[in-house]
């Protein structure tokens, strides 16, 4: 057993870059070991911005020799009569290289026929490393690409080194004019040397590198990095909060250290979302913040050296984030200077996607909408007059701040700034934070619009996007999603769930797609609209689906609920009814709940579709019986229905009709010759069917435990 | 040291290197890269070495003179390098060090930075090089230039010189930089600040820009017509120019904007094309008969 030690060393990897990169390596190992049948015990990838090493442990020293069994012709052809080989069949031995005596006769499904026996020799692993790690070198993907030499390889920068040891030998590999060898590089600025690794021992090689001020392992990087920061927060009451810059700054440094600095606390006037994001954005600077979130003069830049003379790089960070943040005070002071609502008819300047003209339309049709969604909503007396009012004028006003030079400047602070400057103007504190939250949620973690405003308005500005799009045919498809129209459907989907707002889709997206411009013939408007609505409903159907699954709901469940009748029109009635399904799945009367829908389902639906339940063709009691159990209760479960009380209506359904359907299943056989007697039957079965899963769920397809469809 | 000093350093040590020094470009342009030296240069398989400082115009940036870091008229010092060098890193590294930069006593930091001139055509990946935090260097593998795709790769380091200025002085301020004894930047620059912002901001003439951008197309697509590839090329730094002046008069709406800006990359792809061919035919005097493949080594 043999280690094998692998780095590539490259110019400075950007960060993001870097663990993908890892992650393909071991992959990339992982198979191109098992395609040569070499075991690997284990295997570890780490890296740092200069180097993306793998180690793999206990690797055998040659491949195990196989014996290969190639088909060649059938025994009749091979052999004469008297079992001696034929020319064809001394042929083949010629063509795979073998000696007669091993060549065999094996009987197969198709008769008998004549076989080489290969022996093939295990190669030696040093010898097939190089196709597996050239093939990594040449494989791994990155978002871009670059070429540093001429004809040669594509890489995220250019590889200046190659270290490949396999035990103390070196891996002959050459990519790209580059030879492998035994040498690593240390810090470039700390160490500037070439360490030689003498074998591949990963606790030397980390040894080794350490003492050229290499951290090479990223999550000890980042540990000391987090201790380190937490350090100096601590005195302040403050902590890291922000994961991800953890992460991006471990992969900007070798060696990881961390400093404080300050800047002037005039600065502390300038909005606290534009200082944190002049320091992060650009800088990558930790802000520090009390415990109550107050912002203090103070920042934390990593390092990627030793604290000697911490000075002058401290003093040459503030002097850095002083200009970003004269910069931004610049802008702060010269944007305050028009009001927003002055900023809405320069909308007309900023274009948004081809032909559906720009924000200045884009913002008509916000508005508009959102005071569709304000009207269906106050009907429902789940907003009032006062909040539909200011619905209006958050809308108005939401896309204002996109045309000022701040957001020219962090484009991350849309809507954040246009808080900030509707505040200066002295708007409605409801309307400055709708304006604010109407972009939420902006990623998978992200919390709602914390308000109804902003929720209305959110709602309308995501659903402009997704009908915008589509009407132009820019429908996501696989990984390509280039508008981000999953989010916003996703958005859409937890804001009208998490505020309970009834509305319809269906009629939604008519209403937003008769606002945008049309591009048809007048008389195939209509269909064109039509299809238009069908295909975002899908993509809405997609989503549910793909949103309830990865909140852990069963298939099955789900599919019930998209596929009843009631559907996913409404998205908040949708979503309670898969709410209350998911809990009853786990009572003990699920399982006959579910059987009474499978059974009326699977019989009822041989039912011709017009004529109602006659009772004077009943001819037996059982029929009679369940009948009446159907009247006594249809009305009552109806109403609990209508009073989205779906629990109790699916408790009720079961316990009436539970017993009186299984009897009827029981004594009656449906398919009798006669006509009439048959279909009243059907009809009876129909109605108890439809009952439940027009309103609630699909439950015949249910799968039941015993991992069989209940339909079947 | 001051800061012609550092002019001066730097030019010694490219020099030193080999470099051609080429003097700035007499067309107003908004960044070295636009120099034939750098643009026309990195296209086809000619070695070729250059360094020059490079006085460049951003109308959009201009702050009339109160801010101490931003300027519609400042200084890069470029060097091109093709094909780039196996130890572009080193070289670069050095010129620092050369400047008398500790690399040792600061945080030096290569920032990822994709980047890319729309104008242009041209496309590149490197860093920005930080010092201490201050962006001081771009450093760039040229991958694509007027649309072309490079072959050998061209390697482009842009030092912003008033920021290695700043930070050799440690100055707060840009116009406070020391130019030379007795003089500062804030010297012979600060009236051109103010009076520039000013006439790029609320003065200059939109009517006679448009049209100017429209008459500079005209002669840039007539002359390479003429095969005058070279005077053609001067045209798309007039048409670039004409177009920042617009931009920064805010006359120019978004959706403008990117007609604007393909008219002038159309324009630069076609002198691209152009000047390929005319070294073509010329049969890579560069190459000085050495085959394209010796070159590449």
């Amino acid at each position: 057993m043999t280690d094998l030690l692998f780095e590539i060393g490259a110019e400075e990897i950007p960060a993001s870059y870097i663990t993908p990169a890892l992650d393909q390596m071991k992959v990339l190992f992982a198979e191109g070991a098992k395609k040569h049948r070499l075991e690997i015990h284990s295997l570890y990838c780490t890296g740092t911005p200069r180097r993306l090493t793998l180690f793999a442990k206990g690797l055998p020293q040659k491949q195990e020799s196989i014996t290969e069994e190639i088909q060649g012709p059938s025994a009749a052809i091979a052999l004469d009569k008297a079992g001696n080989f034929t020319k064809a069949g001394l042929g083949f031995a010629r063509s795979q290289g073998v000696e007669i005596n091993n060549l065999l006769v094996k009987k197969t499904a198709k008769g008998e026929y004549c076989f080489a026996i290969k022996k093939i020799a295990g190669r030696e692993t040093l010898h097939i490393l190089p196709e597996i790690l050239t093939e990594i070198i040449k494989n791994i993907s990155f978002p871009k690409s670059m070429k540093w030499k001429e004809n040669g390889l594509f890489f995220a920068r250019p590889i200046r080194s190659l270290l490949v040891l396999f035990g103390d030998k070196v891996v002959p590999v050459e990519v790209n004019g580059i030879k492998a060898d035994k040498f690593a590089f240390g810090h470039p600025f700390l160490s500037g040397k070439r360490i030689e690794i003498p074998e591949a021992d990963w606790d030397l090689y980390k040894q080794l590198l350490k003492q050229e001020k290499v951290t090479v392992d990223m999550a000890e990087r980042r540990g000391a990095l987090r201790t380190k920061i937490t350090d100096l927060m601590t005195p302040y009451g403050a902590s890291i909060d922000d994961e991800e810059l953890l992460d991006e700054v471990t992969n900007l440094v070798e060696y990881p250290n961390a400093i404080e600095c300050k800047f002037d606390e005039e600065f502390l006037d300038i909005p606290a979302d534009v200082i944190e994001t002049a320091m992060k954005e650009h800088q990558r600077y930790f802000p520090i913040k009390k415990s109550d979130g107050k912002l203090l003069n103070k920042f934390i830049t990593a390092l990627n050296r030793d604290e000697s003379n911490a000075n002058t790089t401290i003093r040459g960070n503030e002097r850095v984030l002083r200009a970003r943040l004269s910069d931004a005070r610049f802008f702060w002071k010269e944007d305050r200077k028009t009001p927003l609502e002055k900023r809405v008819e320069d909308l007309k300047n900023l274009a948004f996607l081809a032909k559906l003209g720009n924000y200045y339309d884009r913002t008509n049709r916000i508005v508009d909408l959102s005071n569709f969604l304000s009207h269906r909503l106050t009907n429902f007396g789940t907003l009032t007059i006062e909040d539909a009012a200011l619905v209006k004028r958050a809308s108005l006003l939401c896309k204002a701040d996109l045309l000022t030079q701040m957001v020219g400047e962090f484009p991350s602070l849309q809507g954040i700034m246009g808080r900030e400057y509707a505040e200066w103007d002295g708007e409605n504190p409801s309307v400055t934070s709708a304006i604010a939250e109407h972009y939420r949620p902006r990623f998978a973690a992200d919390s709602i619009p914390a308000s109804k405003i902003g929720a209305v308005v959110g709602l309308a500005d995501k659903f402009d996007t997704i009908c915008s799009c589509f009407v132009l045919g820019l429908i996501p498809t696989g990984s390509q999603d280039p508008y981000s129209l999953r989010r916003h459907a996703y958005g859409i989907i937890r804001i009208l769930e998490e505020y309970g707002f009834t509305l319809e889709l269906k009629e939604i997206l008519s209403q937003a797609l008769s606002l945008l411009p049309t591009f048809s013939e007048r008389n195939s408007e209509h269909t064109i609209r039509e299809k238009i609505v069908s295909g975002i409903k899908e993509f809405f159907r997609d989503r549910l689906f793909q949103i309830n699954i990865e909140r852990g709901c069963r298939h099955d469940l789900v599919n019930a609920v998209l596929n009843s009748g009631a559907g996913f029109d409404d998205i908040y009635d949708f979503s309670q009814r898969l709410k209350t399904l998911s809990g009853i799945s786990k009572e003990n009367w699920w399982h006959d709940l579910v059987t009474v829908v499978e059974r009326t389902f699977n019989i009822g639906k041989k039912a011709s579709s017009i004529g109602s339940v006659e009772e004077r063709i009943f001819t037996e009691p059982e029929e009679r019986q369940l009948w009446s159990v159907y009247k006594k209760n249809e009305a009552d479960i109806r109403k609990l229905i209508d009073g989205k009380r779906y629990e109790e209506a699916s408790y009720e359904y079961y316990d009436a009709f539970a017993k009186p359907v299984h009897t009827f299943f029981d004594r009656v056989f449906v398919n009798v010759e006669d006509e009439k007697i048959r279909n009243n039957r059907l009809l009876l079965l129909k109605e108890i069917n439809e009952l439940y899963s027009a309103k609630i769920a699909d439950l015949s397809q249910i799968i039941i435990p015993n991992n069989k469809p209940a339909s079947d | 040291m001051t800061f012609q000093e550092i002019v001066l350093k730097l030019q010694n040590y490219w020099a030193d290197y080999g470099c051609v020094i080429w003097q700035p470009y007499d067309i107003e342009k908004g960044a070295g890269t636009f120099n034939p030296a750098t643009f026309l240069r990195a296209l086809g398989p000619e070695p070729w070495k250059c360094a020059y400082v490079e006085p460049s115009r951003r109308p959009t940036d201009g702050r009339y003179g109160e801010n101490p870091n931003r300027l519609q008229h400042y200084y890069q010092f470029q060097v091109v390098i093709k094909p780039a060098p196996d130890n572009s890193q080193d070289i670069y590294l050095n010129s620092l060090r050369f400047l008398g930069i500790d690399l040792v006593k600061h945080d030096v930091r290569f920032v990822e930075d994709d980047w890319e001139s729309p104008t242009l055509g041209a496309t590149g990946l490197g860093w920005e090089v930080w010092l201490d935090g201050m962006e001081v260097t771009q450093f760039t593998y040229f991958q694509q230039v007027g649309g072309v795709e490079l072959e050998p790769i061209t390697l482009e380091l842009t030092y912003g010189l008033e920021r290695i200025a700043m930070f050799i002085q440690e100055k707060e301020s840009v116009f406070d930089l020391e130019w030379v004894k007795g003089y500062t930047y804030g010297d012979i620059h600060k009236q051109d600040e103010v009076q520039f912002s000013t006439y790029n901001f609320k003065v200059a003439d939109t009517a006679m820009l448009l049209q100017l951008f429209d008459t500079y197309e005209k002669e840039c697509q007539r002359l390479l017509k003429e095969d005058l590839v070279l005077p053609a090329y001067d045209y798309v730094l007039k048409c670039s120019h004409a177009f920042n002046m617009l931009d920064a008069r805010g006359a120019i709406g978004v959706t403008q904007r990117t007609g604007y800006i393909g008219r002038v990359r159309n324009l630069a792809r076609r002198c691209a094309e152009s000047y390929v061919k005319l070294r073509e035919a010329l049969h890579w005097p560069l190459l000085k008969g050495n085959p394209v493949a010796a070159i590449h080594r």
